[in-house]
């Protein structure tokens, strides 16, 4: 078992001006479950296949345990990888195509055995060890290709969004498997998914990255609640967060944010960070959550400082929630998560209230969470 | 049994003197293993270093039945030897190696293979041709031989390995493999087969980068007679190859039937690409942005339906709509009306090989 260290990482292709990896420098700790995430082209995968040693390094330093593994290949890099292919040796029974790669390291027959068997069991594949991959269904393969990566007892597991090609019942329901056998392997995982549900609930610490760049590096709670600036509160969280343009105002002892439609109290001790910050009289955005958006008439009652009224577009029942897409709060459609058994119809208007401890302040040049700066 | 203790065996039995001779600089054995010269008769062995490797004798001590048996019997052991001598097997492929760039260089693609290395059956059979290309040095990755190895455990010996240059190899899979697959109940043939030759390669792939080199990248075509159409068979795998490295610079594993409409485009001259897109996004600075990309690239993929996209960018197929008509807002051009998304399609393809790589 291995931590890994990444140090001032880059990853420039030929005839390329712009990196596609930048900086990236991580401590990941021994036994650590880091979630790469973020939209296509980010370069997530290509930190982890710079990783794994299938992309070069072009700059900075790769440390598995006290090792510099820039020059060092695959093979010898005591990794085991798995990828959205999971392409699984179809010329070969289970068994063989678990271990493949134990014969070529010419293990004893007894010791590889001893090892299918009991990445077998831990997958609960033992009764399919005989058959070939094309009589698996999807989720099974799935499991033969884990079960190749943990016969290998690696010192890191890498997986490239492994659980692409599933279905989504499938894919929820291997989720936790995986979760369960990091639990059980007690080794460092590092897994990369474009998926913010698969970061949010498997990440010891998940990694948001965008164009290159590493946003922000924590804990699933602090990376939702506390997100450093506007892209990372936009990509975490579906739907996505709303975003205001609007100005802060001081009016009598109080903050107000105010845009078209909004015209709103920030609480004190938030006011009080934008005050020290030199925020009043600015152009900001403002952040709020679809969740933090209520229309229950005893929320709406306790909250008369951030009541905002809007007009029902579309109203998406999704049976335990409903979304509903507001127009006439500022100047963008405004999402809101309620009830699902509230009694709203498409095309009227409501009243509804921000619950103003949640919501966050973004700088309009910089894009900075004013309250995590 | 080698060749030795076959010279003595025949000798006993029908009694006569046989000499092991070899030849250099001859073509006599181009189309056939038996030659009659100056009263002697030559059974070709083996071909090695540039030499014919034979069986001679006096043609007057033979009868004709003696001569027909004795050919057989080479023949039979020449076929066990390159089924079961590993250096045998090699120094075979180098010499198809030797062959195969000799008629490259001259621009030769419809060569039939001389007759030394049709004694190979393998090459007389029908064989999956996949190429390999590496941009890794060899010096870096163990050398040929380790490669030889790995695909001998992959494949279990069913396999010709020819290293064509220092980071390109060819390999010749025996159909057999593919064979054992086929389930046929009911199931398109030729898709079936390509379904085996994507997950062949594929696996193929996957091994090689956690077994091997690291990253390296794949072609694979449908099977052939290497004996009849190896060379035309490299070029169509190269040129696979270099479609699928320009136009699929995240994919490893290229094949033709997924590469038509890249291939037709491909021979376009530069500029004319770069006029299509321009007239049909009618904006001379037009970029597609990333998540735009994403988002095409997975309707086409998904056969332009709404709810498998969605499914599979993990969006609602409202926000899927809103992008894309925040797409026709801006280009005129809508992906849900046939004739315009393959409009966008093409000029998808064509933004990325101009603009990209």
């Amino acid at each position: 078992m291995a931590g890994l260290s990444l140090k001032s990482i880059y990853k420039i292709y030929p005839g390329s001006e712009k990196p596609s990896v930048a900086d990236f420098n991580l401590e990941i700790e021994d036994k650590e479950f880091l979630v790469l995430v973020g939209p296509s082209g980010c370069g997530k995968s290509t930190t982890l296949r710079m990783i794994a040693g299938l992309e070069e390094i072009s700059k900075g330093e790769l440390y598995i345990g006290d090792r510099l593994v820039n020059d060092v290949a695959p093979k010898d890099r005591d990794i085991a990888m798995v990828f959205q292919s999971y392409a699984l040796y179809p010329h070969m029974t289970v068994y063989q195509n678990m271990a493949f790669g134990l014969k070529l390291r010419k293990m004893k027959k007894t010791e590889i055995d001893e090892r299918v068997r009991e990445a077998a069991k831990i997958l609960d594949i033992e009764h399919l060890l005989e058959r070939k991959p094309k009589a698996l269904s999807g989720g099974q393969r799935q499991r033969v290709a884990l079960g190749r990566a943990i016969v290998r007892e690696p010192q890191v597991f890498l997986m490239d969004e492994p659980l692409s090609n599933l279905d989504a019942k499938l894919r929820v329901q291997m989720r936790t498997e995986i979760g369960k056998l990091h639990k059980r392997l007690e080794t460092t995982f590092i897994y990369v998914t474009h998926d913010q549900t698969e970061a949010m609930t498997m990440g010891t610490r998940i990694v948001i990255m965008k164009d290159g760049i590493v946003q922000q590096v924590d804990s699933p709670t602090q990376v939702y609640h506390h997100p450093v600036n506007m892209f990372v509160a936009g990509f975490i969280g579906s739907p996505s967060m709303n975003f205001i343009d609007g100005k802060l105002e001081e009016k009598g002892k109080d903050v107000h944010f105010t845009a078209e439609g909004v015209d709103i109290v920030i609480p004190e001790g938030k006011a009080k960070t934008l005050r020290e910050k030199g925020y009043l009289m600015k152009n900001v955005l403002l952040g709020v959550r679809p969740e933090d958006i209520h229309q229950e008439p005893v929320f709406l009652e306790a909250s008369p400082n951030s009541i905002v009224n809007s007009h029902i577009d579309v109203a998406e029942n999704l049976g335990h929630e409903m979304n509903l897409y507001l127009s006439g709060v500022g100047s963008k459609i405004l999402v809101a998560r309620v009830d699902g058994r509230a009694n709203i119809k498409e095309g009227s208007n409501i009243q509804l209230a921000f619950d103003m401890n949640k919501i966050h302040i973004f700088d309009k040049e910089t894009e900075l969470n004013v309250f995590e700066d | 049994m080698n060749w030795d203790e076959m010279k003595i065996k025949l000798e006993q039995i029908l009694n006569v003197q046989i000499q092991l001779e070899i030849l250099h600089n001859i073509d006599w054995f181009m189309d056939r293993n038996v030659v009659v010269k100056n009263n002697r008769i030559y059974y070709f062995l083996y071909f090695e270093d540039h030499s014919y490797f034979t069986y001679a004798i006096e043609e007057a001590t033979l009868t004709n039945t003696e001569k027909s048996l004795i050919g057989m019997t080479i023949d039979a052991n020449r076929a066990s030897h390159s089924q079961l001598a590993p250096e045998y097997k090699q120094q075979t492929a180098l010499s198809l190696r030797d062959w195969i760039m000799q008629q490259l260089q001259l621009d030769l693609d419809h060569e039939h293979m001389p007759l030394p290395l049709l004694n190979i059956p393998q090459l007389s059979n029908h064989n999956i041709p996949i190429l390999i290309q590496t941009d890794i040095a060899d010096k870096n990755i163990g050398g040929d031989d380790e490669l030889l190895k790995l695909l001998e455990s992959f494949y279990d010996t069913k396999v010709i390995f020819v290293p064509l240059s220092e980071k390109e190899y060819l390999l010749l899979c025996s159909v057999e493999l593919l064979e054992e697959e086929i389930e046929g109940q009911g199931k398109d043939l030729e898709l079936e087969i390509e379904e085996l030759l994507v997950a062949f390669s594929s696996s193929l792939h996957e091994m090689l980068i956690s077994e091997w080199v690291g990253k390296c990248h794949v072609s694979v075509h449908y099977p052939i007679v290497p004996s009849e159409s190896v060379l035309f068979t490299i070029k169509q795998l190269r040129e696979i190859m270099e479609l699928g490295r320009n136009y699929y610079i995240n994919e490893y594993v290229y094949t033709p039937w997924n590469l038509y409409l890249e291939a037709l485009l491909d021979v376009l001259p530069d500029d004319s690409k770069k006029h299509f897109i321009q007239r049909v996004f009618k904006q001379v600075d037009f970029v597609f942005d990333p998540e735009m990309k994403t988002t095409l690239e997975q309707f086409f993929n998904t056969g332009c339906n709404i709810s498998e996209t969605a499914k599979k960018l993990y969006i609602h197929r409202n926000t899927l709509n809103y992008r894309l008509d925040k797409f026709k807002q801006e280009t005129g051009l809508d992906v849900r009306v046939f004739n315009q998304a393959i409009l966008v399609k093409v000029s998808l393809l064509l933004y990325k090989v101009t603009n990209e790589t």
